[in-house]
């Protein structure tokens, strides 16, 4: 944690390789989130990208008021949703393009002749991140931060600066979403 | 335990959020409620299934392309600490070049009026004489009734109520009309670009290839031959067309645009130093980052 705000320092100063350091445990995390949020993994990168970049410039506005990796959080939250505002705006062109995967499962069966179980899992984990991809930015953020990359209650109600009480409501109507959807699909 | 406090506590129980006499509440109430132990196991499988979609590897090369963009954040904020910088940090020397460039495109195009207008008057009276004098066709009705519709200076149209459709099919065929009429062509372009810009880009006009010369997406591909051609060299062409300058580096340029008609002049400006492709995927954006990529 000390090492953390002595890169904090040396970045704040313009230290890029410092801010690498820095980042470098974010880096990941925030992909994996963006892309979870975006379901699309060029979106995630560009976002992934600008977050670090606001990041960047925005360093010597953070007093340390919460912890560095809340509020990197709360930025790539903001990103995403702003992304999904301006893409909802042209969903009739992008609405799920890419993730309709129709030809995946022929030939799944045809060139790669797993065991029926594994066919079924691989099918069940597309079919959940699809949900998942259905989800409003409030609910999906709740589920990625929780179920996929297992942040606490708290540090959730910290990032999206809401009360615990939301939170708890949220990610409870979160999971039941996903599990009525995923019982429509499967 | 009711099915309703049940219900509402499946997730925190799961999370084991539950303080210890909920927790022996939903526990008992799971065992006897059939329903309830149903719900238990759906969300506890989605949680389940969550958890074990994994993390994907961050694309390669990430690094290196953000390094690139943190050297041209640096670099900015170096140069406006340098210069005057307002609050945002923004660069105030580049919205002043602008405005400079803005200027001169507005004195000269009121010089231009000033020449266009004696040659419309000019052109009117050529018009009337011809009238006298005239029959044909009525050919070009359709590309006449459209004109008055243009939000053009009165002196245009004014010099074309003078003129009835067949005398339009004649200037055709006299070269100095001819000008005249392309005049009119443009103005019409102006107003279906002007139609784009309030639909906003749509995919459909994506489709058509008439409508396809200008920029459409936020990241535009211009690969050149001539080493020559540099981000802050196609500044200097940008800033004559009155186009916002939102960030430059090495190998860049991001442009904010305000209409369809800047995406035009732009796109047909790069066509003329290289090979252009649209490669963004947005299409909505007003921030359009241009990438120089120079053929070895």
């Amino acid at each position: 944690m000390d090492q953390e705000a002595l890169f904090i320092e040396k970045a704040k100063a313009g230290n890029i390789s410092a801010f690498e350091e820095l980042i470098s445990l974010y880096e990941k995390k925030i992909y994996n989130y963006c892309y979870r949020m975006t379901n699309n993994r060029e979106d995630a990168e560009d976002l992934t990208q600008d977050v670090f970049i606001k990041v960047y410039r925005n360093l010597k506005n953070f007093k340390g008021n919460s912890k560095f990796s809340t509020w990197i959080y709360r930025i790539a939250y903001n990103a995403c949703v702003d992304k999904h505002r301006k893409k909802k705006k042209i969903q009739f062109f992008s609405l799920d393009s890419g993730n309709h995967d129709n030809t995946g499962n022929t030939q799944l069966v045809s060139n790669n002749p797993l065991p029926e179980d594994e066919i079924i899992q691989k099918e069940r984990y597309k079919k959940i991140q699809e949900c998942i991809a259905n989800l409003k930015p409030k609910y999906k953020t709740v589920i990625i931060l929780r179920d996929i990359q297992n942040y606490s209650y708290e540090e959730i109600a910290e990032i999206l600066q809401m009360p615990l009480g939301t939170v708890k409501s949220h990610i409870s109507r979160a999971r039941a979403a996903l599990s009525d959807a995923l019982k429509g699909t499967l | 335990m009711d099915c309703k406090t049940a219900r509402e506590f499946i997730t925190l129980y799961i999370d084991g959020m539950l303080d210890e006499s909920d927790k022996l509440n939903i526990e008992a109430h799971l065992e006897e409620c059939r329903e309830c132990y149903k719900r238990f196991a759906e969300i506890k499988e989605v949680v389940t299934l969550l958890g074990e979609l994994g993390e994907e590897n961050v694309p390669d090369g990430f690094s290196k392309r953000l390094r690139i963009q943190l050297e041209a954040q640096q670099q900015i904020s170096r140069q406006s600490n340098k210069g005057s910088r307002g609050k945002d940090g923004s660069y105030h020397w580049v919205k002043w070049v602008g405005m400079a460039a803005a200027l001169a495109v507005i004195v000269l195009s009121i010089r231009m009026l000033g020449v266009l207008d004696l040659r419309n008057k000019a052109a009117v009276s050529l018009d009337e004489s011809a009238a006298n004098g005239s029959a044909g066709s009525v050919a070009i009705q359709d590309s006449y009734e459209e004109v008055p519709k243009i939000d053009s200076p009165d002196d245009q149209s004014a010099g074309y109520e003078h003129a009835s459709p067949r005398e339009i099919k004649e200037q055709n065929s006299q070269s100095i009309n001819g000008e005249s009429v392309e005049t009119g062509e443009d103005t019409r372009g102006k107003g279906e670009t002007k139609q784009e810009t309030d639909s906003g880009i749509s995919p459909e006009e994506n489709t058509d290839d008439a409508a396809a010369d200008y920029i459409r997406s936020d990241v535009v591909e211009l690969k050149v031959q001539d080493i020559c051609v540099t981000p802050h060299n196609l500044m200097t062409k940008i800033l004559q067309y009155d186009i916002n300058i939102l960030d430059v580096d090495e190998n860049s340029l991001t442009l904010q645009f305000t209409d369809n008609e800047q995406r035009r002049v732009l796109y047909k400006e790069l066509k003329m130093l290289g090979t252009v492709s649209d490669t963004g995927e947005d299409f909505s954006s007003d921030n359009v980052t241009i990438v120089i990529i120079h053929n070895e």
